[in-house]
């Protein structure tokens, strides 16, 4: 495609477009200093991913050992565990709390009466506010299998009561639903504000034309938030593998260790507790790494899809 | 045009990771670890009287680097009595930096931003690499110029020598010492609700076929007298926690098992053994598994967490009938009872554990930004003397914690359990010398923890205790031990907690034992002994 002739500028250097619209780099200052200072400047602590980084020698002088600590994780025990583990528990919580919120959102949207709708509103995203411990005690208590709510419900159903919190099997459902049970309703805001954008014409003109509401869903709300819909997913996989430890490590016992040790859980033990600083540098610069392709990748796919993409 | 933007974007950002990375001294050990004295005048060195009290010839101030308080009910440090009184006679203020987590005392180390003297901050790591960075003094001539105490206490108690010194054969901190039989002589108590079985006519359970009758008994009875409905039996907190675990029900059978590091123990040759991996573990592990198959054992208690665990057993109105823990929760004595080991019938005898934790390392450490050496050493000289260490445990002096009598002997007089010297004392977080002499010439109040677990020993388990050469010592690791005994650890422990756990809940202990021996021989076991081995064969030759 040869580029129309009509709008294109000459082209100024950054020095004169500065001094044009100072006042515009001004505003922008302030987060680019951000960024370079608490974002960029901290990246070159990841250096000592590829040394054996002693304390006494600083991240400069201490020994370079190339890709030493990577090898040493691909070969630990450890490895054939928390990676799988990572990435299924990552793609579950992700495909799994994904929908929730947009499928919430379009309900509350028809809900004619106001004061129900943020009534339910606000008791959807209250449970965002709950610390992972408090949580996760929750969480052991409702599904104790002495005295916990769900096997109360099961004995009452005539099933047996069910070790929930020390079954590897149990753990990931109890995970991601317990993450979708706590942010729909504050990830659901975004999308409601969305709404709230679509053009009250179409639906009169829908209404007039005899359409349900679930077609009214279809043709007009869905196609107009779309764009925001995909942003928010590529930008959920970008947070994929940089789950959180607390609540793995929280929820984890002897018994569901097989599914609850994740690359985070693992880092912080073999890391922080243990001071192998290299280590688990390179560890996480590993999982960063995977969660950077992924998003690239879903982007691109993003873009041919659908035509909207991050970048 | 473009690419000299560019220069001048990467010289701005280059320019910030340099402020970004400062505060990072260069690492020089030109001076290296060691003390060299100045020349005294008058009795006087750099500041500090060569004897006598006070310790301070002029204001001397020193920061203290220390842990956070381990419970809520434990004051802050600075409130302490005993802090207080210590600078006052000594004539030092103290400065207490607190570290709250493991993630602080770690950003402490890597950021070289040290205190003047730390008291119970520091892994063997962290000091060792302390040590090569020439951040901390050697303190082997500071002791033998400044500190008696410590130094003839070096040379009459040889094992407390080798546990404090790394491996280059100098010491670099000083250890914290309770030599307290009620302590060390016993992990925990195995304790059995007498007054159910009373109710039922039972006696205390001797052998485990009792016992498990007794269990039976309790579970049948449920709802009735005293007993609640949803009673549980006998409640194991996890089955290797080193702390309320179901370790010394293993111990009875006759298999050695403890779990202060590692879940080795040591033969009578010297040899580490690792039980988990020994045929005879069968055997218990079997027993057990058939008191969580009949719901004697409830397996939620595999998954509970420290707290609960807590709850559970000291519940008012109580719903365990046998547990283990470090202390009884029944004062008097009447209502819980101390039991076990139990005759396991297979010939072998009942075992019950007993502790290292008499002599634990870094709990002392100066470090060279210090300006007064002398005084710190002379101070933890201070701390270290008889008088000054029992009042850091137990509490100071006077009519509410403790009673000097004139005869020398020193009198624990009556308190709230709980409250053990909360306001007064810092407790085992300070590096306080508690030699054995010291409990000939102590009385304990009676109901007190200490009292309870003098006399458990005394009338129960005596003849049961696991020695101290068949545990593993305190030994020494370097760094590079460490951090592979680390890895391979987490690798073991995990696969063996995680196992035995499941083979308690689904069985299968039989069919599963060969494969598990060789998942274990897999994850490295061999290397993890040889590991463990060396360690202790260094350590029994330093």
């Amino acid at each position: 495609m040869k580029e129309g002739k009509s709008v294109r500028l000459p082209k100024k250097s950054l020095k004169t477009r500065m001094r044009q619209h100072w006042q515009l780099y001004l505003i922008l200052a302030p987060a680019v200093i951000y960024l370079l200072i608490f974002n960029y400047a901290p990246l070159y602590g990841l250096i000592i991913a590829f040394k054996d980084y002693k304390p006494y020698l600083g991240y400069l002088d201490s020994p370079f050992v190339g890709f030493d600590n990577f090898i040493r994780f691909f070969n630990s025990n450890k490895f054939g565990q928390v990676l799988p583990n990572t990435v299924i528990l990552s793609f579950y919580s992700l495909l799994a709390s994904f929908p929730f919120p947009i499928i919430l959102a379009l309900c509350l949207n028809y809900i004619p009466s106001l004061r129900f709708k943020k009534l339910v509103q606000n008791i959807t995203y209250a449970p965002y506010f709950i610390s992972t411990v408090v949580l996760v005690s929750m969480l052991s208590i409702f599904f104790s299998q002495s005295g916990g709510l769900v096997n109360n419900i099961r004995e009452a159903m005539g099933l047996e009561r069910i070790l929930y919190m020390g079954n590897p099997e149990a753990f990931r459902h109890m995970y991601v639903w317990s993450g979708v049970w706590q942010t729909v309703g504050w990830s659901s805001i975004i999308y409601f504000a969305s709404l709230a954008n679509v053009d009250e014409s179409l639906h009169e003109a829908a209404i007039v034309d005899g359409a349900t509401i679930l077609q009214r869903i279809r043709y007009i709300d869905l196609p107009t938030i779309k764009p925001v819909i995909v942003t928010l997913f590529i930008l959920n996989t970008g947070k994929l593998m940089s789950i959180g430890f607390e609540k793995a490590y929280l929820m984890q016992n002897s018994l569901n260790m097989e599914a609850s040790e994740i690359i985070s859980t693992y880092v912080y033990k073999i890391g922080l507790l243990s001071q192998q600083y290299s280590y688990s540098t390179a560890i996480d610069l590993f999982n960063a790494l995977i969660n950077l392709i992924l998003i690239f990748s879903v982007n691109a796919i993003s873009r041919k899809l659908s035509e909207t993409s991050i970048w | 045009m473009k690419r000299k933007q560019l220069m001048k974007a990467a010289a701005a950002f280059t320019a910030a990771a340099m402020l970004a990375g400062c505060g990072r001294q260069p690492g020089g050990t030109a001076e290296g670890n060691s003390y060299v004295a100045p020349t005294a005048e008058d009795g006087v060195v750099n500041g500090t009287n060569l004897e006598g009290l006070p310790i301070a010839a002029e204001p001397i101030t020193l920061t203290v680097g220390v842990s956070a308080s381990a419970s809520s009910y434990q004051g802050e440090w600075q409130d302490l009595d005993w802090v207080k009184k210590l600078q006052e006679v000594s004539g030092i203020t103290l400065d207490f930096r607190v570290y709250n987590s493991d993630e602080d005392k770690n950003l402490m180390f890597t950021s070289r931003d040290y205190p003047d003297i730390s008291f119970n901050v520091g892994s063997d790591k962290q000091i060792q690499d302390a040590a090569l960075g020439g951040d901390i003094y050697e303190l082997d001539e500071l002791i033998e110029t400044y500190s008696p105490n410590w130094s003839s206490y070096f040379k009459e108690n040889d094992y407390a020598r080798k546990v404090a010194t790394v491996s280059d054969g100098h010491i670099y901190s000083l250890p914290i010492v309770r030599d307290e039989p009620s302590n060390g002589d016993l992990r925990d108590q195995w304790l059995i609700r007498k007054d159910w079985l009373d109710e039922l006519e039972l006696k205390v359970p001797e052998t485990t076929e009792e016992f498990y009758e007794t269990l039976k008994a309790i579970k049948e009875n449920a709802g009735t007298g005293s007993i609640p409905e949803d009673v549980i039996p006998y409640y194991v907190y996890g089955i290797t926690n080193n702390v309320g675990g179901a370790l010394d029900m293993i111990n009875s059978f006759g298999v050695e098992v403890t779990n202060e590091r590692y879940l080795v123990t040591v033969d009578d040759n010297g040899k580490v053994v690792f039980n988990f991996a020994n045929e005879a573990i069968k055997e218990p592990l079997s027993y057990i598994r058939k008191l969580f198959e009949e719901e004697l054992i409830p397996g939620e208690c595999l998954t509970d967490d420290w707290d609960t665990y807590i709850t559970k057993t000291r519940s008012d109105p109580p719903v365990v009938a046998s547990f283990h823990s470090y202390q009884n929760p029944d004062a008097s004595n009447t209502t819980i009872v101390a039991m076990g080991p139990l005759d396991s019938g297979n010939g072998k005898k009942a075992l019950i554990r007993s502790q290292t934790n008499q002599v634990l390392r870094n709990y002392f450490t100066i470090y060279k930004k210090c300006q007064y050496p002398e005084a710190a050493m002379r101070l933890a000289d201070l701390i270290a003397d008889p008088d000054w260490s029992v009042q850091a445990m137990y509490g100071m002096f006077g009519d509410t914690y403790l009673q000097k009598n004139e005869d020398g002997s020193i009198t624990m007089l009556p308190y709230e359990a709980d409250a053990q010297a909360a306001t007064s004392a810092p407790t085992n977080r300070v590096p306080f010398l508690l030699k054995k002499e010291m409990f000939d010439r102590f009385t304990y109040a009676a109901g007190s923890a200490q009292q309870q677990r003098n006399d458990a020993i005394k009338n129960q388990y005596a003849e049961h205790i696991i020695p101290q050469k068949n545990l593993y010592p305190n030994v020494i690791l370097t760094t590079e031990q460490t951090d592979r005994l680390a890895e391979l650890s987490a690798d073991i422990n995990d696969y063996v907690n995680t196992t035995v756990s499941t083979w308690m809940l689904e069985g299968g202990i039989d069919e599963g034992w060969t494969a598990y021996v060789e998942q274990l021989n897999k994850l490295g076991l061999e290397e993890y002994l040889s590991i463990l081995q060396e360690a202790l064969d260094a350590f029994n030759a330093n």
